[in-house]
């Protein structure tokens, strides 16, 4: 009788036990699956950094030459941005393109020839950089690698986290170098 | 009194759906700004007479960039997903000093494509390249194409007088308003392909992030402990014949119970 008791409360805790293992990879993998959904809006959204790019070059090519060092970087990182398979290069390109096209519109504010036309000097200081300013905030990957970094937290620091990672759910990628940072 | 108050509704929803669609049909969407309300209200009263008098359709469209895409490719795409066989849609990309005409099916019956080119070279590209005159470019290309129609059909247009003014074709003086912002347009239609899907992608980019963020614990449910206590009284609960009782209930309790303890209930 003794014996029945005892191996009905093990019995019990071995279904727990499943139950809940099963339940925590059932859940972390909806969890990164999730993440990884965000991951992939991510990318639709950085297609309006390529347009803006590919605007921002278009006003660009009236007043410098075709080999101007900034207009080619901003075309390379806009390559780069289109055809990287790797997430750490897209981000790469992204944070490059920002920091190109900058430099790229502040060198054409500065030229006589846009000074001189008043639809491309607007294009320059006004609408572009809006553009690419409205573009960013779509594309802003702090929010998409907050989600990812709460979620690798909770993968290894809570103990259905554990259970999870033990059962094969791995870390969700980050995006940029905060990414690369971690 | 129900079923009229479902009626009514039934109308609004369907007037309501209708809204968009008919600000899709407008004339024109200027939405790079450069055309002038005077010229704005010719081309629709143009448009109206095209309808009424030979079926056809026009929609000229200003903006600023297209983000990469081909001005053709793009004129055509709309041509084949918002309109119909009587369309004449006309894009003037401001930002990139390029046009681009699409002719329906019908349309292209009564324009001969070629001779629309020719129009376009000869009256359009000045002004709109080098003059920058975003309303006389726009006002010649139409007149020449009306007068084309005119005579290809066998017809007869009365011009109207401004609109003559402003492709240059007769002495009228006429003082321009400034352009006007088209309604229910935003900056950004004019800069990016297609700023409405932007904005969608970015919309879904947040509410994916936002579920993303938010956990889902990994810990029992009650009907999983409740499935639970069941299997257990199953398989060890006392059989008591003739007597009910509340069995399996003690067994869904005590599982619920324990994982309290160990922390597993949601």
């Amino acid at each position: 009788m003794k014996f029945r008791v005892v191996l009905a409360f093990v019995a019990m805790l071995v279904l727990l036990a499943a139950a809940f293992a099963i339940g925590s990879y059932r859940v972390y993998l909806d969890e990164r699956l999730q993440v990884e959904l965000a991951l992939s809006s991510l990318g639709d959204v950085l297609v309006a950094r390529i347009e803006m790019g590919h605007n921002l070059l278009t006003v660009a090519r009236r007043h410098l030459a075709a080999e101007d060092s900034l207009l080619r970087a901003v075309q390379e990182d806009i390559r780069l941005l289109d055809q990287a398979d790797t997430l750490k290069d897209i981000a790469s390109a992204n944070e490059k393109l920002a920091l190109d096209s900058k430099a790229l519109l502040k060198k054409l504010e500065g030229l006589d020839s846009v000074q001189q036309d008043a639809r491309d000097l607007r294009y320059v200081t006004g609408l572009l950089p809006r553009g690419f300013e409205q573009s960013a905030q779509w594309a802003d990957a702090k929010q998409y690698n907050a989600a990812a970094g709460a979620f690798n937290q909770r993968l290894h620091y809570t103990l259905n986290g554990k259970v999870a990672s033990l059962l094969g759910v791995e870390d969700a990628e980050l995006f940029g170098a905060e990414g690369g940072a971690r | 009194m129900k079923r009229f108050a479902a009626l009514l509704l039934c109308a609004f929803l369907l007037l309501a759906g209708a809204a968009p669609a008919r600000a899709m049909e407008d004339a024109v969407e200027d939405l790079a700004y450069v055309l002038s309300p005077d010229l704005v209200s010719r081309v629709r009263q143009l448009d109206d007479w095209l309808h009424n008098s030979l079926g056809l359709r026009l929609h000229i469209i200003t903006r600023d960039f297209l983000g990469g895409t081909d001005a053709q490719v793009y004129v055509d795409e709309l041509l084949a997903f918002k309109h119909g066989e009587g369309s004449i849609i006309f894009l003037m990309v401001i930002g990139e000093e390029r046009y681009a005409l699409a002719l329906g099916s019908k349309a292209a019956t009564m324009v001969d494509g070629n001779r629309a080119e020719k129009l376009l070279n000869d009256v359009f590209r000045e002004p709109f390249l080098k003059a920058r005159d975003y309303d006389r470019a726009l006002a010649a290309f139409l007149v020449g194409l009306a007068m084309r129609l005119e005579t290809d059909n066998n017809i007869t247009l009365h011009l109207d007088p401004v609109l003559l003014s402003m492709a240059g074709m007769s002495e009228e003086v006429l003082a321009k308003a400034t352009a006007a912002p088209a309604e229910e347009s935003s900056w950004l239609d004019s800069i990016f392909g297609n700023a409405f899907e932007m904005e969608d992608h970015a919309r879904r980019y947040e509410a994916d992030v936002y579920e993303a963020a938010r956990p889902e614990r990994g810990r029992l449910s009650l009907f999983q402990i409740a499935l639970i206590g069941f299997i257990l009284y199953k398989i060890f609960g006392k059989k008591r014949k003739g007597r009910g009782g509340c069995g399996p209930l003690s067994w869904i309790f005590g599982t619920w119970g324990l994982a309290k303890f160990f922390g597993w209930r949601k």
